[in-house]
């Protein structure tokens, strides 16, 4: 069947379906939170979050000031990989509730004007799937069998590296029932799909339409770089790969308006690039390499490593984003830096071993910031300003901690800290019986860190980020402005300015933990007055000279550029 | 002599026989009861809530009105009727299970006096709460209103709506409760009539001249002010 | 906010007369017999195909206003049961507003319905500058004396200007005219801010959304009573839909800064002076002494410290020396949008208590201007609208970080 028939077969539509967003680039002002329903809140005290207690937190995820709440996989699933392995893709587990439950979480997230971004894992199923287990059991060349990768020999596909470093060893298994390999780049138990079967986009494509047709406004796909292979390849970002996601992408614009479809590609930037083609594949992609240099820079007090990066990254279409975060769901990865600057990362923040996992670092945001609110602060300024979406990962916002000692990347997943009550509010079933253990150390413990005592703390970290995503959400040059830095001779100031149209702004940080001079080179900009933006202090207008200014330790500033106050006229 | 022993025995056996197999059938309808209303209570919430969803309530309160939005529920107003329903179908449950039981057993009294206690002390929780609240924003909303109509006993006023509506809500609690059923009927008519009297003679006596002074200035200022207005308006 | 719908039979007579240049609408019932006469006189100068419309009963063409260009027409009265002063006037107006966006119109310009603007003079000066394309929005200026209109001086009108950075004199009027090219921004403007239908302010709305702004002053007096019960009422009414407003348009007006002169169209004078007599300051100052005394439980809630402070002092001060600082006072109007914001008091009370700090204010101006004449006391109210933008960064400020309390 080709291209076209594919996207016909399920589009007899004319009008667009539109989202819940009325600007159709929303996603470019949004701000992400990202959330797993099983760690949110517990309704029915089984000791696993479900949707109902999502529901009764949807204000406060409002309150927040997010727009966009992004859930991480919530189908029914073995559960192997935290849902990763998908066994049915058009339903809720059952842990979770029901699709009847998911339904009025969208409504009501939609009520609350939120929009409601799912994930598309469509790379591998699990292998309880029902393709999976007919595949296994069809005879070779049958078209359930054609529904995964299969081979006699685990040496085809040689150049592909395993990802899962800790766990697997071969990309290939070995399926007694089939009597054949099958190729996974993820786990054992996670076979991959064979996209060179047409019968696999069609499906993929009906699993869209499903949620879409709900009312979803975004799909993260999963896994993206790795959809199809070929021998002689590192099977990782194949023109066949791109042909799939255009595939996608043009379903979706067949038939919906105000959607978005999220990229994860783990890449280099350049090599991310493609996945927004000319603005006919991806909507957005994560910018990976980003967030480990962010780190590697606050902890080298230079700048260097962010620059370099962001030297790197191309010019993507207009409609296309970049989207950033600090910390997410897995571990802080390190594939994209190179082996020196692993180390280097590995020394400055997992003393611990335990604190590693696969290329990466599994801990959250605070504790790798030793629990210091001014460098929590730093990093989200950067994270809230630097040209891209915002992700925020759930319990970052209250600086939530992890727990080292539970396996996978288990630690930055534990229920969410609400209050200081049984289990911090997040459930009131016996403590032995929720999902993971809430985090219960002097430092760390809900009794410690909990959304109820922030709330009425005015100057709690969780009121500091309401207050400053209320900011961003007031320029829209942060989401939708070019950036350029500056090159001050302090190598250990950032300074960069966001411009869009008559909003200027001028960002600068101090990475250090001491005060820094910097000489600021603000030509072209003669007679503008910065004025402070959290505050709304007028700074001296720029001068012809260098501007001078002085930061605190690890101090940020963001500075609005305006044009003077004309002279009053009173002559009303 | 053994026999008569034996015989008590077995009348005694007999009689807690008799009494239970007189309450079991009680105990037995009331659980019936409470599972078949629990069963109609889930039932009908859900059609409650189907229904409400479908009708876009939701979204249809959100627009109606500015009032909601001072209070800014923590449940959407759908979850909320739907609980409503289903507790209410519950509640009605518990009484339809009670007098089932109180009918079949041969003691009303104590069982059920017992059992009717706690609806009555989760109704006294709830008057509680509503009546301190009620109290707080209303004497608020006389001070700012009385202050804006002028009145220099606006406080005054607000402080007495505060202790009535708190005085009213302890007497409902412990009426509700039935303590001191007749002392607090006596009492609280005694406070309340006393409140109402000590006012009277307030005005009537103490306050007589400012009073009739105050109603004076008014009949003489009104021309006048009829005149003088025109020439300060607000809008 | 539902959509404006119109009456099919409404809808015929647009299909049948075809565009026309001016919809004139009242905002209210009117006798149609009267408005024909007053709508004659009145568009003599002007020379436009022109519908005249008015709220209430659909007996229209039973009165046709005949050997003129004119033709009557009227539309259902929207009601809103809110008891609001303003609302009913609002919606009437986007009523009015929609209507000639149907019927094709270059200009629609709406009325009180006591037909007080209904002059040649008035229309000539509302309406011409927007048939000829010289503006998109006409408001009037209420030629005034030094103790009207005391809410749009010093609440309305600086607060408007601060914010939307367009010198309106009188942002919320019974009269203005607008183009076509606003029509939609300005029928629209309910929609937006999701939940309450807001009053509509349509200098605010052409100042975010875009569009050539003039005022003219207009010799017209509406008769509207505000006695002092009333007061408080329209004061939460028009003061809580301003700071609505603000709340919906945050992103919009954080980012003005100063204000632009709006084109004035006619003459340049427009006080009007008053009778010598003097007013008694000090029913207002002990409506603000009582204020002091009784709400500070709620004043303390809305207001920082510093001001709190300063308004114990002022409550100290005999009648005759009683003034309040412009700085205050805008500061006072801007914490008070903050409070309404921020909810932590309920909105009724937060506007409540606003009412003797407005009394204070007046009686401190009604000093100020005693012996002024209406020209001078007007240079005293441009004072206060500076004093206004001056203080604006304090409100973004606190707008941006509530808690940052001095």
């Amino acid at each position: 069947m080709s291209l076209d028939k594919i996207i016909a077969a399920g589009a007899p539509a004319k009008k667009k379906k539109p989202g819940s967003a009325s600007d159709p680039l929303w996603y470019k002002d949004a701000i992400l939170y990202e959330l797993h329903v099983k760690a949110f809140a517990d309704s029915n005290n089984d000791g696993i979050g479900d949707f109902k207690g999502l529901i009764s937190k949807v204000d406060y995820i409002v309150s927040l000031g997010v727009t966009c709440i992004w859930l991480l996989p919530f189908f029914p699933s073995p559960l192997r990989d935290d849902g990763y392995d998908i066994a049915d893709y058009m339903d809720v587990h059952p842990s979770y509730g029901t699709l009847d439950d998911f339904k009025e979480f969208l409504s009501v997230a939609h009520d609350r004007g939120l929009q409601v971004m799912i994930e598309l894992v469509v790379n591998h199923t699990s292998d309880q799937h029902p393709w999976f287990q007919a595949a296994r059991n069809a005879p070779p060349g049958s078209p359930e069998r054609d529904f995964y990768v299969w081979s006699d020999t685990d040496q085809r596909y040689k150049d592909a590296r395993i990802i899962f470093t800790d766990t697997e060893r071969s990309n290939w298994t070995w399926d007694p029932v089939a009597q054949a390999y099958f190729w996974h780049r993820f786990f054992s138990h996670q076979p991959d799909l064979n996209f060179d079967n047409p019968r696999v986009l069609e499906e993929v494509l009906k699993v869209l339409r499903f949620w879409l047709d709900m009312g979803v406004d975004a799909l993260r796909l999963d896994a993206v770089p790795y959809l199809v292979e070929r021998d002689g390849t590192n099977c990782e970002n194949l023109a066949e790969t791109h042909e799939a996601i255009k595939t996608i992408r043009a379903a979706l614009d067949a038939e919906y308006e105000g959607r978005m479809i999220l990229a994860e590609a783990n890449q280099v930037p350049a090599n991310v690039r493609p996945y927004f083609g000319d603005a006919d594949e991806c909507h957005m992609a994560f910018h990976f390499p980003l967030m480990p240099r962010i780190y590697m820079a606050l902890s080298q007090e230079d700048r260097q490593p962010i620059t370099d990066i962001m030297a790197q990254t191309p010019e993507i279409p207009a409609p296309c984003q970049w989207g950033l975060f600090l910390r997410n769901h897995d571990e802080l990865t390190l594939e994209m830096v190179t082996g020196d600057e692993r180390d280097y990362m590995y020394l400055a923040y997992s003393a611990d071993p335990r604190m590693r996992i696969n290329v990466g670092i599994r801990r959250r945001l605070a504790p790798l910031m030793e629990n210091s609110r001014a460098r929590i602060e730093l990093l989200n300024s950067l994270l809230f300003s630097f040209p891209g979406t915002p992700i925020l990962y759930y319990g970052d916002e209250i600086g939530m901690g992890d727990n080292i000692y539970l396996g996978d990347r288990n630690g930055v997943r534990t229920p969410m800290q609400w209050s200081s009550d049984r289990n911090a509010g997040f459930s009131r079933v016996n403590p032995a019986r929720l999902y993971s253990p809430v985090i219960m150390d002097a430092v760390w413990g809900y009794e410690a860190i909990n959304v109820e005592a922030q709330d009425s703390d005015p100057s709690s970290l969780l009121n500091w980020m309401r207050n400053l995503i209320a900011l961003r959400k007031l320029f829209k040059v942060f989401g939708r402005g070019t950036l350029r830095f500056l090159d001050p001779s302090n190598c250990k100031i950032l300074a960069y300015l966001r411009e869009l149209g008559d909003e200027q702004v001028l960002c600068v940080a101090n990475l250090s933990r001491v005060w820094q001079p910097v000489q600021l080179d603000l030509k072209g900009f003669e007679g503008l007055i910065p004025v402070e933006m959290l505050g709304y202090v007028e700074f001296p207008a720029i001068g012809n000279d260098y501007y001078p200014l002085t930061i605190g330790p690890y101090g940020f500033l963001w500075l609005e550029l305006q044009t003077p106050k004309r002279v009053e006229d009173y002559e009303e | 002599m053994w026999d008569h022993v034996l015989q008590a025995l077995h009348d005694s056996m007999g009689r807690v026989a008799a009494r239970v197999a007189q309450i079991l059938p009680g105990v037995l309808a009331f659980i019936v009861a409470l599972i078949i209303f629990f069963i109609l209570a889930w039932i009908f919430a859900a059609i409650v809530r189907w229904l409400l969803t479908a009708l876009k309530f939701d979204q249809r309160v959100g627009r109606g009105s500015g009032s909601l939005s001072e209070i800014s529920p923590a449940h959407t107003p759908t979850i909320l009727a739907s609980r409503v329903v289903f507790w209410a179908f519950v509640l009605v449950g518990v009484v339809v299970g009670l007098s089932a039981f109180e009918a079949s057993s041969a003691e009303p009294g104590l069982a059920a006096y017992v059992l009717n206690y706690v609806p009555r002390i989760v109704g006294a929780a709830i008057l509680l709460f509503v009546g301190t609240v009620l109290a707080r924003f209303l004497s608020r909303s006389v001070l700012v209103t009385g202050v804006n109509l002028n009145l220099h006993y606006a406080r005054l006023l607000s402080t007495g709506v505060k202790w009535m509506v708190l005085v009213l809500t302890a007497a409902m609690v412990l009426d509700h409760l039935a303590i001191a059923g007749a002392i607090v009927d006596l009492a609280f008519g005694i406070l309340f009539g006393g409140i109402v009297f000590a006012l009277a003679l307030a005005v009537g006596l103490g306050s007589r001249d400012l009073v009739s002074r105050s109603l004076e200035r008014e009949t003489i200022r009104g021309p006048e002010d009829q005149h003088d207005e025109p020439r300060l308006r607000h809008f | 906010m539902a959509e404006i719908e119109l009456p099919a039979e409404l809808l015929n007579k647009i299909e049948k007369t075809g565009p026309v240049d001016l919809v004139i609408g009242v905002t209210g019932p009117a006798a149609p017999s009267e408005l024909c006469s007053r709508a004659r006189n009145s568009l003599r100068d002007i020379s436009a195909k022109t519908i005249v419309a008015y709220a209430g009963t659909t007996h229209a063409d039973s009165l046709p206003c005949v050997d003129t260009p004119i033709q009557l027409a009227s539309f259902p009265m929207p009601s809103s049961n809110s008891g609001a002063f303003w609302l009913d006037i609002s919606t009437a107006q986007r009523s009015v507003l929609a209507l000639a966006e149907r019927w094709g119109a270059r200009a629609c310009m709406v009325t009180h319905n006591d037909l007080a603007a209904l002059e040649p003079e008035t229309l000539r000066l509302l309406v011409e500058p927007v048939l000829q394309s010289q503006a998109d929005l006409m408001m009037p200026i209420y030629v005034q004396g030094k103790y009207e209109g005391l809410i749009s001086k010093c609440l309305l009108a600086p607060f408007s200007r601060a914010l939307y950075g367009r010198r309106v004199r009188f942002p919320l009027s019974f009269d203005f005219c607008a183009g076509a090219a606003v029509f939609k921004k300005l029928t629209d403007a309910g929609s937006r801010a999701h939940g309450v239908a807001p009053l509509l302010w349509p200098a605010n709305e052409v100042a975010i959304r875009g569009g050539k702004m003039g005022q003219a002053p207009v010799a017209v007096h509406h008769a509207v009573r505000t006695d002092h019960n009333d007061l408080t009422a329209i004061l939460t009414e028009f003061a809580g839909s301003l700071f609505q407003e603000a709340e919906a348009d945050a992103a919009h007006w954080q980012r003005v800064r100063g204000s632009e002169v709006v084109t004035r169209f006619g003459k340049s004078s427009f006080a009007k002076e008053d009778s010598a007599a003097q007013i008694d300051p000090k029913p207002m100052v002990e409506s603000f002494v009582l204020g002091s005394r009784n709400l500070e439980e709620v004043w303390r809630l809305v207001l920082p410290p510093a001001i709190t402070l300063e308004l114990k002092r002022l409550s100290r001060l005999d009648a005759d020396n009683f003034r309040m600082p412009d700085t205050l006072w805008a500061r006072i109007v801007y914490d008070f949008a903050l409070a309404h914001r921020m909810r932590r008091v309920s909105r009724t009370h937060v506007l409540g208590a606003l009412t003797p700090l407005y009394l204070g204010w007046v009686a401190s101006y009604t000093q100020e201007v005693a012996s002024a004449t209406s020209e001078e006391a007007d240079r005293r109210i441009v004072q206060l609208a500076a004093a206004f933008e001056e203080q604006k960064p304090y409100f973004v400020s606190r707008w941006r970080w509530p808690e940052r309390v001095s």
